[in-house]
């Protein structure tokens, strides 16, 4: 019975000391009226939080895990991967220790800390529950690496990180992005919209400037252009001076294959433009007045405002 | 994760845990109770228990008549006595010795699942974070904030640690976190009851007819303690505590308490009379 005990007990203090070390890492953010929301400290003087959880732009503080109150200032928002990064000034608490996200699996136990307050930071207890490949959420960004898990994301954890039982930190925690499991952001993604957010305060979307929606071919106007599949994305609309519109691309014209592969969901098209893709081209094939046709659309930015 | 572990330490926990059942209140369906200290004295939520008698179930099923001696709503703690019923003590610990993140678990009988067991860790003791507010107000009062998952039925049970030691008394959910008395203040509830001045009535806030005046309703006084030898009977309704009109029954004990001189001067209804007493406050009977 004692080494039973004292085993349970020998887990309750790893938990502990996990909660401690990456907890001295975190900060409260005060961005938004009553309740704060969390922040993890990635980079010397950089903390990366929530978007979601930013709703003020000016007077932003943090509180330090020693209870001091400090001014930070916003660097860069991305609705899309909802991140935020803020600068402090640097030298005022540890880095973030960081863990290998991949190295995560459902079943392994895992830690949500926030700090709301100067009283130490808070915990929530769960096991991860679901991993997975690059995905794209609701709010249109794409994240590197599906990592879910049963934790309970209280008021104020959003923004938290996701800690493993040797106190490692595996992303940031996210309300926002879906409600039955929490969602964590991985380390990678945050890594990656950092940088952007750094170099020039907001992520650079891809940007075509058309509107389209899916369309069928009758099976003989299939077999006469010579198409291997019966959809097409027809466009309804072309924006004045758009990537789209410089191309030469008109209404009614239908895409059949994009970069030569075919495409008949708009999904595939935002798929194609959320990557590193501005500034390249994009090969069209097209229908265009019952005749096969191809343009190049150099991918533009998405203007502010609609990122 | 040793399961043994877990399971030895809730089996050392749940073997000092009743179900306490009241016939009005919230939880009508039964809350949970902690043995605490011998004496058949249970420790529930004063939620669990708003009328003077409970019933007290033990696990092997049987049922106790039992009498709430102490009550105390804003803490939300209540003692009851349940007369020849000894169950092995629970050790305590203060939870604000324990660090943020330390496994903590409940016993208690979620949505009327007896003796069920859930796990989680401890978040802070102390008051509420900012963001967080209580129904009625009780802003300032420590908790044991956890992330355990609670359900009614869990209200007055143990919260308690990886050695098995309680650290609190379960009481209420709030933004889906679970919140307990804190050890120590059970302990100095169930210390005040056996040491403390004390009058001997369990009460309960009536309104008065023909005013819109609150009055304490003694629905029980016990025999031989200080309220009984004044002259108190069950019936008597309380309507002013040296002088001042009473709004609740936490008056009482926060008089009894505050009492200086070790007496209280009371006004009180009887039928149609109105009557002033003296009570000379006593330690209790242990």
């Amino acid at each position: 019975m004692a080494t039973d005990r004292s085993s349970l007990t020998a887990l309750s203090d790893q938990l502990a000391d996990a909660v401690a070390q990456a907890g001295a890492t975190i900060v409260a953010v005060h961005a938004r009226s009553r309740l704060p929301s969390t922040g993890v400290h990635w980079r010397d003087g950089i903390v990366v939080t929530t978007e979601g959880t930013v709703r003020r732009e000016d007077g932003i503080t943090v509180t330090l895990p020693d209870g001091a109150a400090v001014p930070a200032s916003l660097a860069g928002r991305d609705r899309g991967t909802d991140l935020a990064v803020l600068k402090v000034k640097p030298g005022q608490l540890p880095v973030a220790r960081l863990g290998d996200p991949a190295a995560l699996r459902p079943g392994h136990l895992v830690l949500a800390l926030a700090r709301l307050d100067e009283a130490g930071p808070r915990a929530a207890f769960g096991a991860v529950s679901a991993v997975g490949g690059r995905w794209r959420c609701w709010k249109g960004g794409e994240i590197d690496r599906l990592l879910q898990s049963d934790l309970v994301i209280y008021p104020g954890f959003g923004g938290g990180p996701l800690v493993d039982a040797e106190g490692r930190i595996h992303g940031v925690n996210s309300g926002g992005l879906s409600r039955s499991l929490a969602t964590t952001i991985p380390a990678t993604t945050v890594d990656r919209v950092l940088t952007q957010l750094l170099e020039r305060g907001y992520v650079a979307r891809g940007w075509f400037g058309a509107a389209m929606q899916p369309v069928r071919f009758h099976e003989a106007a299939r077999k006469r252009l010579g198409l291997d599949r019966e959809g097409g994305l027809v466009l309804i609309a072309i924006e004045p001076d758009s990537p789209s519109a410089l191309a030469g691309l008109l209404v009614g014209d239908v895409i059949v294959a994009l970069d030569r592969k075919p495409v008949d969901d708009p999904e595939q098209v935002l798929e194609a433009l959320s990557g590193d893709v501005v500034g390249k081209a994009l090969h069209l094939d097209l229908v265009r007045g019952g005749q096969r046709a191809t343009a190049d659309v150099l991918v533009g930015e998405r203007p502010a405002g609609r990122r | 994760m040793s399961s043994p572990g877990v399971v030895k330490a809730a089996a050392r926990v749940r073997a000092s845990v009743v179900q306490v059942r009241s016939d009005e209140g919230p939880t009508a369906g039964g809350g949970a109770g902690i043995a605490w200290g011998g004496d058949g004295l249970i420790v529930t939520s004063a939620h669990v228990v708003p009328t003077p008698e409970a019933t007290v179930v033990l696990r092997d099923g049987a049922s106790h008549e039992a009498v709430v001696v102490r009550r105390d709503p804003h803490r939300d703690l209540a003692l009851v006595r349940a007369a020849g019923v000894e169950l092995p003590p629970v050790e305590i610990a203060d939870p604000r010795t324990l660090r943020r993140g330390t496994l903590l678990f409940a016993v208690g009988h979620p949505l009327g699942v007896t003796d069920a067991v859930s796990a989680g860790v401890l978040q802070a003791t102390g008051p509420l974070p900012p963001g967080l507010e209580l129904p009625g107000g009780k802003r300032g009062l420590a908790w044991v904030q956890a992330d355990v998952r609670l359900a009614p039925g869990n209200s007055g049970g143990p919260l308690a640690d990886a050695a098995g030691r309680v650290v609190g008394v379960s009481a209420m959910i709030v933004a889906g976190l679970a919140l307990a008395v804190p050890a120590p203040d059970a302990e100095a509830f169930v210390a005040g009851y056996r040491s403390g001045p004390r009058l001997g009535v369990v009460a309960r806030a009536v309104v008065l007819s023909d005013t819109d005046r609150i009055g304490l309703a003694l629905d029980r006084v016990e025999r031989g303690a200080p309220a009984d030898r004044a002259g108190l009977v069950a019936g008597d309704v309380v309507v002013a505590i040296d002088g001042a009109p009473v709004h609740s029954p936490s008056d009482l004990s926060r008089s009894v308490r505050r009492a200086r001189g070790g007496w209280l001067t009371l006004d009180v209804v009887r039928g149609a009379r109105w009557r002033r007493l003296q009570v000379v406050l006593g330690a209790a009977a242990t």
